[in-house]
């Protein structure tokens, strides 16, 4: 039976030999924009082979949203024109800044939640989602620190910023753990406040252990107990979604790589739920 | 928090977490005595780090992300300074020249100026004492190397069933030349052989055409007077205004080289696919 809520893992270079020999059986990747953004050489003759075979998404690093400068129009014509050449149903960046005054760090990195912190960032994905004209989503990322002249929690922050720009979550589960850890809150009050509905689409990964009990999301190992507890939680909270397996580092083959995503099953239990999602036609794409 | 006060948030915590290593100790380390005093005050206690820890956190992360992203885009030049002396390289790089760039891919192209201009050696530790024919042969390593990371997103050169120079061809873009005074291109076939250290490259100089043919980096040897044909051809824009200019930088003797070998060259670069 084909499952409804889909399993998909994020297309790395590493495993390119194993997906295009082989052709295993994926419900979807996604891609890391900027790594095909040029469309052309071997990322397009790699990209094209994806294609050939398999449902992609497309999730972004650079977007820059959280800054104070001007989006990069250049940039967004790129992105613009991937999402047209992938047809992937929906796009997501992360809520969080990369750069300043033209220069950047390359890091996802965290600002103050304050209201005005969200109208700016609304602002700046009103301007994506209406260039893109593809759904949008954002997501919350792992943190390392925490700023005194924050107003609101990192999950009010989220569900400002989702409100007031009319985008979709793009949800992940591990950084919510991660940064619950780091800051000492409740993960479980964090997911409690998501409105499920807009949820595109939600991200697990493994992390590391520092000496000093914090956590760093590394991407280089399997999903921990408490993260897939989690999942399941959001699961059950949700009704289902889409779910993505990242794998950045430590690389294992693509057949173990691809069974890890697939112990999602174990942690999605039946449930009945009566709310038709919002985003559910660009979710359906997938399905 | 007003537009002024995040742009000034976001300048103090980039300064930090870009603040650059210190080298001096035989070991690279947080030099947090510099962060900025404003985002230590910003920056609240966590259960299990204080702020300066938790910053050290993102600049560990900044450099370390910067030194790996350059070590496997210059794998030779890794190899004959080692990762020690090229991370107290891309630190100086990156505080002279940080990236812009969305695509972090991009961030070593102007990495070959930079090791010639040689101000990057002061302060090294432990000194490595480079002269001036070891920047040279640095420039041509990293030179060679941003030859491959540029072939990655260029397209395959294709083979002609026979030669096709009609009109007034150009060389396709995809075909880069390379000219080296050591046998870099050969250490960067055998990476795995190479051992680290410069000093006893014997001095070797050869020409060659480099491009992608069915998804491989393809090298070909040029002779000398060949290589400057196809340069002045790249510079001018034609087979015709390179021929044209030609004179100016062959000797006599190239001049009959060139005068001999010109027909079976181009029959055999457009052969090769090189000419459009």
């Amino acid at each position: 039976m084909t499952q409804k809520w889909k399993i998909g893992v994020g297309l790395r270079v590493p495993h390119y030999g194993e997906i295009f020999s082989e052709w295993p059986d994926v419900d979807f990747f996604e891609i890391i924009s900027e790594n095909y953004l040029s469309l052309s050489g071997t990322p397009k003759k790699n990209l094209d082979k994806a294609l050939s075979k398999y449902p992609l998404v497309m999730h972004g690093v650079s977007m820059n949203l959280g800054s104070t400068d001007e989006l990069d129009t250049r940039y967004l014509d790129k992105i613009k024109k991937l999402a047209s050449y992938t047809g992937a149903p929906y796009l997501t960046d992360h809520l969080c800044w990369t750069g300043v005054d033209g220069v950047n760090y390359h890091d996802l990195l965290p600002m103050p939640y304050t209201r005005k912190n969200a109208v700016h960032f609304a602002e700046k994905i009103k301007q994506v989602q209406d260039y893109i004209n593809i759904p949008f989503g954002i997501e919350n990322l792992s943190s390392y620190a925490t700023f005194s002249s924050s107003e609101m929690t990192e999950w009010e922050f989220f569900n400002l910023v989702v409100e007031l720009s009319g985008c979709s979550y793009m949800l992940d589960i591990n950084n919510v753990y991660v940064s619950s850890v780091n800051a000492g809150f409740s993960p479980e009050e964090y997911l409690k406040s998501i409105k499920w509905e807009k949820v595109l689409q939600c991200h697990i990964a493994g992390h590391s252990k520092q000496d000093d009990g914090s956590l760093i999301d590394t991407h280089d190992n399997p999903v921990c107990d408490e993260v897939w507890q989690l999942y399941q939680k959001a699961w059950e909270m949700s009704g289902g979604f889409h779910t993505l397996l990242e794998w950045d580092a430590n690389f294992m083959s693509f057949k173990d790589t691809h069974a890890e995503a697939q112990k999602a099953r174990l942690y999605q239990p039946e449930v009945q739920h009566s709310f038709v999602p919002d985003s559910f036609k660009s979710r359906e794409v997938l399905i | 928090m007003s537009q002024e006060k995040l742009h000034r948030f976001q300048n103090m915590f980039g300064n930090t977490l870009s603040t650059p290593f210190s080298f001096l100790t035989g070991e690279a380390t947080c030099q947090t005595e510099l962060y900025d005093e404003d985002i230590k005050t910003e920056v609240q206690m966590t259960p299990f780090k204080n702020a300066v820890q938790s910053l050290t956190v993102y600049n560990q992360q900044y450099w370390y992300r910067l030194f790996k992203i350059v070590q496997d885009s210059f794998p030779l030049l890794n190899k004959l300074i080692g990762p020690w002396q090229l991370n107290q390289l891309t630190t100086s790089y990156v505080k002279a020249h940080p990236s812009s760039s969305p695509v972090l891919d991009t961030l070593g192209a102007e990495l070959p100026e930079y090791i010639q201009m040689g101000s990057w050696t002061e302060g090294l530790y432990p000194d490595a004492a480079y002269t001036k024919r070891d920047l040279k042969l640095l420039y041509q390593a990293a030179e060679l190397e941003n030859i491959y990371n540029e072939l990655l997103y260029l397209a395959n050169v294709n083979e002609m069933s026979d030669s096709v120079v009609s009109g007034n061809p150009r060389i396709k873009p995809q075909v880069k030349l390379y000219a080296e005074n050591w046998p870099l291109l050969s250490l960067r076939n055998e990476l795995d052989q190479v051992k680290e250290g410069i000093k006893d490259i014997e001095y070797k100089q050869s020409h060659w055409a480099i491009c992608k043919q069915n998804n491989n980096i393809g090298f070909y040897h040029l002779a000398t007077t060949a290589y400057k044909l196809m340069k002045e051809i790249i510079r001018f824009g034609g087979l015709n205004e390179g021929i044209e200019h030609i004179e100016s930088v062959l000797s006599v003797s190239e001049l009959k080289e060139a005068e001999v070998h010109l027909e079976q060259w181009c029959y055999q670069w457009g052969k090769r696919g090189w000419f459009y």
